[in-house]
């Protein structure tokens, strides 16, 4: 059906070798995810001292692979999770960012999971949510089973933390908004998140990415996920 | 196919980078060093990181990271579209074209990558699913396929694309843009939009897509007085093998003949998707003209479209036909589609999906042609300059090789937007946000004789998707030519000039109200107290099949002709909002109706622009508006937007107070930001006139939507327990 990219470095699947932790002068082996981290602006804040993310090599990269960074996480259930390779590729899906102090100042949650009945048939077969914290320190992943479990969150959606690093690149990487000459700093940063009102949305084996206002009516919501899989066939792999 | 395969392993593959653009990861040059490099949009320097393209937090713009491989200006023709042509029955008559709309005559053959053959879109159009069919019966018909083509940008672009077939592109009638309408008032016509793009349930044509955009179309013809199920509403689109009619009524608002416009465009409008569908190349022209015979409009303010017609007003062109007396071309009168474009090192169009701000080209292109040239004789050119987006504004300026501006020589600017002005206004500069347009006369008789080139120059700096800056590059510039958007190579003459001199037309177009009466109005508006406001409500339906009541306010208002009208008057205050764009704080939800007009209501819009580091060029579909009111003071007349108008521009913090009425046609409009960047992420609202058409439309689960001529369910879901 599609060709594949050639797999110019092989790594164990699993194991300590398989993450290429960048630093900034490691210009040969990790030279080229080196320029992804450029693309987005990484490169200005590596020299400023701060952390970089653990990207790793997909495994196979499939029509998005230079949209989604591949580093690692962690869902509700404890998991660690490569983003790219275990969530996103082969599949249909909504990413979006949230934290969950943030839920009472902005709620998006329960807008979703109406959105999760509408779509229960599907939702982990052929349709995946991905909500990603941005409050890893308060946000662990037993907080997440909880919100999990209160908010009755189904098979096929996860909610995610990990290294606040990681989770910062994935931000900046599907939500390039930048900072305004007159946006003020959030008076509490840690629960603050800019872009909590915008969904990603897509078919990874296709590329086609679009975007959702999260709190729009849920049957609205519910039809786009036909618009990007054309046919239940193309989205046919289970996670 | 070799060289193919291994550009889409290069898409896919995330770390395959050509090593070309390593060196850029070494570390950046010190501010200091960079402060001395402003650059323009031509060539961007390929190894100093430009200044003026960085943010404030060193987050640097794709265009600079990766830019577009340099190609060298003005040696591309500048391209005209085809002109459109319409369907003949099978006994040679226009108006029985519709018998053959299985035939595809009349399109020039689409250049599919995928499907030699065009759809044929079977099936005779349904009257009943248009309003007023009766009364506007098609005279002409038309069909156009909408397919993806290889497209030459550029000779050196496509010499880097992979066999060097050039940029994959989608386009109406196999070219982008696509072709040309030439259309009279009085004349209704029918366009059947095909979609013939690559369907995506077939894995081989899904592999041939560009990595952006969707293959679903709605096609919306902008500014144009358009019944709601042929506008192009964005929920009414097409998926690949399905056609939409669209009914052009081709009446001015009203009937009125004042309200006839000029130069239109039509562009995709689909949900979600409009900015990469509109950058993947779904654009066009449709022009409006008078026919000598018609006896609704006074002769001495018709355009023709022929510049001798003796009584009319002139303007420079004139039709080619051919022997069928179909219309070809134009003669002295050009169309120029404006786009900046992105490319990758093999040429192809690059998109960012996750950009919210906006999206920048590095490339200008005219009519899809990176920087071209056009040899024009010395004498009078009507330019249809149109700013297809999708988020750059543009000041625009004629200057000589040294980038000086030539003396005498003005934009005589006969439009904005979609209407002729009362009269030409000379200007030494035009500003066009996204989607606005400008017809202007261009004398070239006037440039001296030893000067054999004229630029179009874009002084505007931006260096975000958000807005320009406002900065003027003309002054810092070193490469003013080397820059700018196209050349006019400059010959003699080759007959005598026999359009109208701009500067001795006085009266271009009459306005539908007096100055005073909108001044009058606008006082009222400004200074209303609470009191002075009469409130009604409606029940509009809601999701789920509830009702939900709308409160409205209005004012009493004087018209010209001493009637007594009742003035609605709204705001909406175009924002940022959670990472959306939003309009009175609501995302786009074509599910809601939060505003409902009453058929042939008057209605005051008070546009506001609540941010202060953003420009949003406000679109308002099917009615123009007169702007009465901006920033606090009304429209002097010697601006430009002192006519009809379909955008408002709003730039940080500012406002503008519009005048409409809703004439003639009912059921499901928008307003819109035409930064299709911001349409995209939200920044859109429903509105309806009345509640008797297209209610239910998408508001339901059984909600429908408008396709091969009928509603279709669409198949929401409903809950379903596993």
């Amino acid at each position: 059906m599609q060709e594949r990219a050639p797999q110019p470095m092989q790594r164990t699947r699993r194991g300590p070798t398989r993450r290429t932790a960048l630093a900034v002068g490691a210009a040969g082996a990790a030279s080229l995810p080196l320029v992804a981290l450029w693309r987005r602006g990484l490169r200005s804040r590596a020299v400023h001292g701060e952390e970089l993310p653990e990207l790793v090599e997909p495994a196979r990269a499939g029509r998005s692979a230079h949209l989604i960074p591949n580093v690692p996480v962690i869902d509700h259930r404890g998991r660690e999770r490569l983003f790219y390779d275990d969530l996103v590729r082969d599949r249909i899906v909504a990413i979006h960012f949230f934290t969950s102090r943030g839920e009472t100042l902005y709620p998006i949650l329960d807008n979703l999971v109406r959105v999760q009945r509408l779509l229960a048939h599907r939702f982990g077969k052929s349709l995946f949510f991905r909500s990603v914290t941005l409050d890893p320190e308060h946000d662990t992943p037993e907080r997440l089973a909880e919100l999990a479990r209160d908010k009755g969150v189904g098979p096929g959606w996860d909610f995610l933390t990990g290294k606040r690093e990681n989770l910062a690149f994935l931000k900046g990487y599907l939500f390039l908004q930048r900072p305004t000459l007159t946006s003020r700093p959030s008076a509490t940063p840690e629960v603050s998140c800019c872009s909590g009102g915008l969904v990603r949305y897509g078919n990874e084996s296709l590329s086609r990415w679009g975007s959702f206002p999260a709190k729009v009516t849920p049957e609205f919501i519910a039809t786009r996920f036909q618009w990007i899989g054309f046919r239940e066939e193309d989205c046919p792999r289970v996670g | 196919m070799a060289r193919s395969e291994s550009r889409r392993s290069l898409l896919r593959g995330a770390f395959l980078v050509p090593s070309a653009l390593l060196k850029r990861t070494s570390p950046p040059a010190s501010p200091e060093v960079q402060e001395e490099f402003p650059v323009g949009i031509g060539q961007p320097q390929p190894d100093v990181p430009a200044r003026t393209l960085f943010l404030p937090d060193g987050i640097p713009m794709d265009l600079e990271i990766q830019p577009s491989p340099s190609v060298t200006p003005f040696v591309m023709d500048l391209p005209i579209p085809p002109i459109a042509i319409p369907v003949r029955g099978t006994n040679g008559s226009l108006e029985t074209g519709h018998e053959s709309l299985t035939d595809p005559y009349g399109n020039p053959a689409p250049k599919d990558i995928v499907n030699p053959t065009p759809v044929y879109a079977e099936g005779k159009p349904d009257p009943r699913t248009h309003q007023q069919w009766a009364s506007y019966v098609p005279k002409k018909y038309y069909q156009v396929n909408i397919s993806q083509f290889f497209h030459n940008y550029h000779d050196e672009l496509t010499a880097l694309s992979p066999g060097g077939l050039g940029t994959a592109t989608w386009g109406y009638g196999g070219s982008a843009p696509g072709p040309t309408f030439i259309v009279f008032y009085g004349e209704p016509i029918l366009v059947r939009m095909a979609n013939a793009l690559p369907d995506c349930s077939d894995p081989v044509q899904a592999a041939t897509l560009p990595p952006f955009g969707v293959p679903s179309t709605s096609t919306h013809l902008h500014n144009a007085h358009t019944p709601s199920e042929s506008d192009g509403f964005p929920m009414d689109f097409i998926d690949p093998g399905q056609w939409h009619d669209h009914h052009y009524v081709n009446i001015p608002a009203g009937s009125d003949w004042r309200e006839r416009m000029t130069s239109l465009w039509y562009h995709d409008h689909r949900m979600d998707f409009t900015a990469p569908n509109v950058y993947a190349g779904l654009t066009g022209f449709y022009f409006y003209f008078d026919d000598p015979a018609d006896a609704s409009i006074p002769d001495n303010y018709k355009d023709t479209g022929d510049e001798e017609d003796a009584g009319t007003l002139r303007l420079p062109g004139k039709f080619v036909r051919d022997a069928m007396g179909n219309v070809t071309g134009r003669l002295w009168d050009i169309p120029l589609m404006l786009h900046d474009v992105l490319f990758d090192q093999e040429g192809q169009a690059v998109f960012d999906v996750f950009n919210t701000d906006g999206i920048l080209g590095d490339r200008f292109t005219v009519n899809r042609t990176v920087q071209p040239k056009l040899t024009v004789e010395r004498r009078r050119y009507r330019l249809r300059i149109q700013n297809g987006g999708p988020s750059r504004f543009y000041d625009l300026h004629l200057t000589d090789q040294n980038g000086v501006p030539i003396p005498g020589l003005q934009f005589w600017v006969l439009s904005s937007d979609g209407n002729l002005l009362p009269k030409p206004l000379p200007k030494d500069s035009i500003q066009l946000s996204v989607a606005q347009r400008h017809d202007v006369i261009v004398d070239f008789s006037l440039v001296p004789a030893g000067t054999t080139e004229v630029y179009l120059y874009n002084a505007l700096e931006q260096i975000h998707g958000r807005g320009p800056t406002g900065r003027n590059l003309l002054e810092i510039d070193p490469n003013v030519n080397r820059d700018a958007l196209m050349r006019f190579d400059l010959v003699a003459a080759s007959a005598a000039d026999p359009s109208a001199d701009p500067a001795t037309i006085t009266a271009l177009r009459e306005m539908p109200d007096d100055r005073d009466d909108l001044e009058r109005l606008r006082f009222q508006v400004t200074t209303a107290t609470p009191s002075d406001y009469t409130t009604d409500s409606v029940q509009v339906p809601t999701v789920g099949g509830g009702m939900k009541t709308l409160t409205r306010k209005y004012l009493q208002w004087v018209d010209g002709n001493g009637m007594t009208q009742n003035v609605y008057v709204r705001e909406f205050v175009f924002d940022y909002d959670g990472g959306l764009w939003t309009i009175n704080g609501m995302a786009a939800d074509m599910t809601e109706i939060p505003i409902v007009v009453d058929p042939g209501a008057h209605e005051v819009w008070h546009i506001k622009n609540s941010g202060g580091d953003w420009s949003h060029p406000v679109h308002i579909h099917f009615e123009e508006f007169r702007l009465i009111e901006f920033n606090g003071l009304p429209i002097s007349d010697d601006d430009p937007r002192d006519g009809r108008k379909d955008v408002l521009t709003i730039g940080p913090g500012e406002d503008g107070i519009a005048f409409f009425r809703f004439r003639d046609f009912e059921g499901h409009y928008i307003i819109h930001c035409h930064n299709v960047i911001h349409e995209d992420h939200a920044m859109m609202l429903r509105w309806n006139i009345g509640l008797n058409r297209d209610v239910g439309h998408h508001s339901d689960p059984d909600a429908a939507r408008w396709c091969n001529g009928v509603y279709i369910p669409q198949p929401v879901p409903t809950p379903r327990e596993d």
